[in-house]
């Protein structure tokens, strides 16, 4: 998990980094680049182990030999037959002696700062086991584009993307530790080893810096992986993988072009109470008018195959009674009146403590569901004991996002107004499980535990933000709040609605969460 | 109904035990989320309820930590 915290700056720390690069058939000029890239380094102590992989031009030898004669931080070793990219990447790793390892592709470029930037963060936290940095891509013509902001730690990310990839540096025990490349998933053997490195829960830090630059000529992998298929299956496989060794109860399934998400499945069917505070506002469902409670209700027995359920309906007094069902054939449902001034937070925590559910839904009544097993979703994620809160894809009923987890500072929704299909922050996080900063509590799933463990709903926050509060609580405790596109449900909130934002609301976030908020800071997980 | 979380005086204290020996059953469990929740605002290290709310006693003693928690050096709640 990442630490954000930072120890005392060594100024005399100096980590030996090994460059490790395996090298097939390079176009020269690109290479060339590539040597570059590594001798104006302006950090001096890193060794390069390079292994040809019996490349089939000629000149790729003779140029490996040549470039070592000129810098002793150089050594090459030559394989006696190609064995692929795990085979020369190994060969690699046995040759350094280094304390991390930096991976480094034989067409890119490393940023004159990059091994500075990363001994900079060892300077602050020596313990850390693991470094990602920001990349872009370069063209023929040495144009930098594609900058590729990167979300800080995100394991569930990762689980679908190797989002982390260039600039990958790893303590060497690490990568020993797990074996080193597997030759079997060839065309994703970082995202395998960034899988098998991240099982063994190491101190992960993301320099938000591009220190990278991948090489994207016609044909290559970084302009458009999907012209090479069996990279996509191979990053298939390489997830597959790790849910097995983790014993996921998952489905790999496809996400978009040439991602993948783990569908996960709960291995147990604990009680579930959803918890639905109304007023039995009438609003437009698919046209018609009606009570949202009632519409709610009706739903969740069309779509709902979750078998351990209770509804938990909190309705202030004078709520016509039309606007709610009294009885169910599938779930129980209980009501419970409030008769205090409208706060929506405390609503909330009511039904908390009437719930005999180990796992709570907050569900606002202008909802329905979407996917029928939305709910198993939702408790699957649940089973990791540091996901402290589980949100879905919320749409909108003309099909786009109404929200995908939130971003703060915003505070705001993720998204809102797109197509849950289309690109987003310059990627595809709309397609793929993720870490969050916010969910909104207009569906949000927690543990019973949990919410009583860090006060539930702040009702100082009767209106707005106390979900985005309740986030933050929730991080701070050390939490990772996931969101998921394999849950999906519609959100009837109207589109052209202006917020209605209280000083007061503002004010408390600002003085609670101000340095998390602040003009000038990003998402932590949407850059 | 709202109870006062500052600690204060003795009596102060005393008032808090007799309210919160008035209170029901959920109106004491919203109490303590709300003193959690306030020590979640005040200082993360002061969290550490790992167990669920089970029951009234089971939220006033839950309420009593979170006192003390928020306040080491005060006494403990008299009964009375």
């Amino acid at each position: 998990m990442t630490d954000r915290k930072q120890s005392s700056f060594d100024p005399n720390f100096r980590a030996f980094f090994s460059i490790l690069t395996p090298v097939y058939n390079p176009s020269i000029t690109d290479f060339i680049d590539c040597v570059r890239s590594v001798r104006n380094q302006s950090y001096p102590l890193w060794e390069w182990c390079l292994v040809d992989d019996c490349s089939t031009d000629r000149r790729i030898w003779p140029l490996l030999k040549l470039i070592a004669l000129r810098d002793k931080r150089i050594k090459i070793q030559r394989r006696s037959e190609n064995g692929g990219i795990s085979a020369a990447s190994n060969d690699a790793l046995a040759m350094a002696s280094g304390t991390f390892v930096a991976l480094l592709d034989n067409d890119d470029e490393l940023a004159p700062n990059a091994l500075a930037s990363v001994n900079h963060q060892l300077a602050l936290q020596p313990d850390i086991g693991y470094l990602y940095s920001d990349e872009d891509k370069i063209d023929d013509e040495g144009r930098h584009f594609g900058r590729f902001n990167k979300p800080d730690w995100s394991p569930e990310r990762l689980l679908c993307q190797n989002y982390c990839n260039h600039f990958s540096v790893i303590d060497i025990d690490l990568v020993r530790e797990v074996g080193g490349y597997r030759a079997d998933f060839d065309g994703a053997q970082d995202h395998d080893l960034l899988l098998r490195i991240a099982e063994l829960d190491p101190k992960v830090v993301h320099i938000p810096e591009v220190l990278y630059h991948w090489r994207a000529t016609a044909g290559s992998t970084a302009l458009d992986v999907s012209e090479k298929p069996a990279a996509v299956d191979a990053g298939r496989r390489a997830i597959a993988s790790a849910v097995k060794r983790r014993e996921i109860n998952g489905t790999v399934v496809r996400a978009g072009e040439i991602y993948h998400r783990v569908h996960r499945h709960p291995t147990s069917y604990p009680k579930v109470s959803i918890i639905v505070p109304t007023r039995g506002t009438e609003g437009s469902v698919w046209g018609m008018r009606r009570p949202f409670s009632l519409n709610l209700l009706e739903s969740l027995q069309d779509r709902n195959t979750y078998p351990n359920l209770e509804v938990i309906i909190v309705a202030d007094t004078g709520t016509p009674e039309s606007a709610i069902l009294l009885e169910h054939s599938d779930f129980e449902i209980n009501t419970i009146w409030f008769d205090e001034p409208f706060n929506f937070a405390r609503k909330c925590n009511l039904g908390a403590i009437r719930a005999t559910g180990d796992v709570l839904i907050f569900l606002n009544d202008d909802i329905e569901p979407r996917s029928v097993d939305w709910i198993e979703v939702l408790t699957a994620h649940l089973e990791q004991d540091d996901v402290g809160a589980v949100g879905p894809m919320l749409l909108f009923d003309n099909h786009l996002v109404q929200s995908a987890g939130h971003i703060n500072p915003g505070p705001g929704h993720f998204a809102r107004g797109i197509s849950p299909t289309a690109p987003a922050a310059g990627g595809w996080p709309l397609l793929l499980n993720r870490e969050v900063s916010g969910l909104t509590g207009a569906c949000l799933a927690m543990k019973r535990d949990v919410f009583f463990e860090v006060g539930g709903f702040c009702d100082e926050l009767p209106l707005n933000y106390n979900d985005v509060d309740l986030g933050f609580k929730l991080q701070q405790e050390g939490y990772r709040l996931i969101w998921t596109p394999d849950a999906s449900l519609y959100h009837f909130e109207s589109k052209s609605r202006e917020t209605d934002l209280s000083e007061v609301e503002l004010d408390f976030l600002e003085r609670h969460w101000g340095h998390l908020i602040a003009a000038g800071k990003v998402d932590r997980y949407v850059r | 109904m709202e109870i006062e979380f500052e600690i204060g005086s003795q009596d102060g204290r005393r008032h808090v035990a007799k309210q919160l020996k008035s209170m029901s059953r959920e109106q004491l469990e919203l109490t303590v989320l709300r003193a959690i929740d306030h020590a979640a605002h005040n200082d993360a290290q002061l969290l550490e309820f790992s167990s669920r709310l089970e029951g009234a006693f089971g939220a006033v003693e839950k309420f009593r930590s979170a006192v003390k928690r928020l306040d080491p050096e005060a006494p403990e709640l008299d009964d009375d």
